[in-house]
């Protein structure tokens, strides 16, 4: 793969989250230099997101060497920052949750780092409607965008309800939703299932989470499941966190997202042999997204329990890049009026 | 999490022998050590008392049971701490046999209802050379 593979130039931009070389990060084996040159290798225009956390060596300080590095690479390597992603972290204090000015006090040092790297948006896992009018003024004087991302909490969830009545009363050009396809999965991923053998859970205990979680059983259920089969609580932790990270909700929610919709991770659990990702409907949701006319970033966001030496994240980004240009063609020839 | 534990090294002094060994958060971001709340080390069979670990990270040693104290000392992604452990004098080895647990609290995920945190926990056993 080299730089002849650009993102596509109509449609939405493709880029990634430094989420998605999680693994090379952790072990040390790609600096955040090496991070941004491989970024670049997916292609001119690839959109980048970066978490400050993860990425930035001196975090939560943004050191003036770590700020030249990411400017110089984003330029060196052709990358359009996209968005900066924080946290709504209330629980950094032992035995203590953080009030609401302390928790806007972090997001206004979130939001002055991303200015600083020059990204346009702000992505926050969670937040209230209360939290986003304290930082608001702040994210419109820098002009950036504060998004809230749809993962754990979809749509229709009461807490994204608010939010969406917030985003409509206010009529901000700096708020809106960031949408985590993780949201809406139809299976367990592969490489999740082998991490768990991997790791010696009875096959009888694998197959009952991913045979209740494909089925919609719910965890309670599942829990008793896993426990019938003789599981420890390791192996219960492991069902439980399989319901926490993989969500079902269906595609056709993006309508109601689309009016708010800022920005997409793509998220992927690895692409088959045959080009695919089994875990997600993934062919529904271009044609989806075709179909509303998104035009914002898709950003691919790979998460592996691949074993430590099978570190293969860059190899995936760009199968995953390739899967949705193929996808993206295909939705258009079947829509022939889109152009 | 993978790769928790990495390389180790054995100190003398004053008829104290101490086991060093590289260690990683079991988390793939930076966090302030506040959030580890749980860390405990077993060698050779043996469970620890936490006073006998400290913690080692750029250039600060905190014992095991003050890490909580510390929301301004982070824990980098992927950054080796070195834990150091007293042992009992006369267990001079080439290598022992190390478990790990760690708990820690991600500080962005919302507490329960009843206002405690979930702990992420991780747990592995390695063969340190010294």
């Amino acid at each position: 793969m080299g730089f002849g593979m650009s993102a596509v130039t109509s449609g939405p931009r493709l880029g990634l989250t430094m989420m998605s070389f999680a693994r090379e990060i952790y072990l040390s084996v790609w600096d955040l230099e090496e991070s941004l040159r491989r970024a670049g290798h997916l292609g001119p225009g690839t959109a980048l997101e970066l978490t400050g956390a993860q990425s930035l060596p001196g975090y939560p300080a943004l050191l003036p060497e770590v700020e030249r590095t990411v400017r110089r690479g984003i330029d060196a390597y052709g990358l359009v920052p996209a968005c900066y992603d924080a946290y709504t972290e209330r629980g950094r204090r032992y035995g203590r949750t953080a009030n609401l000015a302390e928790t806007a006090e972090l997001i206004q040092s979130e939001l002055a780092i991303a200015h600083r790297l020059g990204f346009p948006m702000l992505r926050l896992n969670d937040a209230a409607p209360d939290l986003l009018a304290a930082i608001l003024p702040t994210a419109e004087r820098l002009g950036i965008r504060v998004v809230i991302e749809l993962h754990a909490k979809p749509i229709r969830h009461p807490d994204s309800a608010r939010l969406a009545e917030y985003f409509d009363a206010v009529q901000s050009p700096c708020l809106g939703f960031l949408q985590d396809l993780g949201a809406m999965m139809q299976a367990v991923p592969r490489s999740y299932l082998q991490w768990g053998r991997r790791s010696g859970r009875p096959a009888a205990i694998v197959e009952a989470v991913e045979q209740g979680w494909n089925a919609a059983v719910p965890l309670p259920d599942t829990l008793q499941d896993v426990s019938r089969l003789g599981g420890s609580g390791a192996d219960r932790d492991w069902a439980y966190a399989a319901y926490v990270m993989f969500h079902r909700n269906p595609v056709a929610d993006l309508e109601f997202v689309m009016p708010f919709l800022a920005h997409l991770h793509g998220k992927f659990f690895g692409i088959d042999a045959a080009g695919a990702e089994p875990a997600i409907d993934y062919p529904a949701v271009v044609a989806a997204l075709r179909r509303e006319g998104y035009g914002g970033v898709i950003s691919s966001e790979y998460i592996s329990w691949a074993p430590a030496g099978a570190l293969d994240s860059f190899d995936q980004v760009a199968a995953h890049h390739r899967m949705l240009r193929t996808m993206w063609e295909a939705a258009g020839a079947e829509e022939p009026w889109t152009g | 999490m993978i790769f928790l534990l990495s390389h180790g090294r054995l100190s003398a002094a004053k008829g104290t022998v101490t086991l060093s060994v590289g260690c990683r958060l079991n988390w793939y971001r930076a966090l302030p050590v506040s959030c580890v709340e749980h860390l405990a080390l077993t060698v050779d069979g043996t469970r620890l008392i936490p006073d006998a670990i400290a913690v080692e990270l750029g250039g600060r040693r905190i014992p095991a049971p003050a890490l909580v104290e510390h929301d301004d000392c982070w824990w980098a992604t992927g950054q080796v701490a070195s834990l150091h452990c007293a042992l009992e004098p006369g267990s001079v080895k080439d290598r022992y046999q190390v478990r790990l647990e760690v708990g820690t609290r991600i500080p962005y995920m919302a507490p329960m209802p009843d206002g405690s945190w979930r702990l992420v926990r991780d747990e592995c056993t390695a063969w340190v050379s010294v």
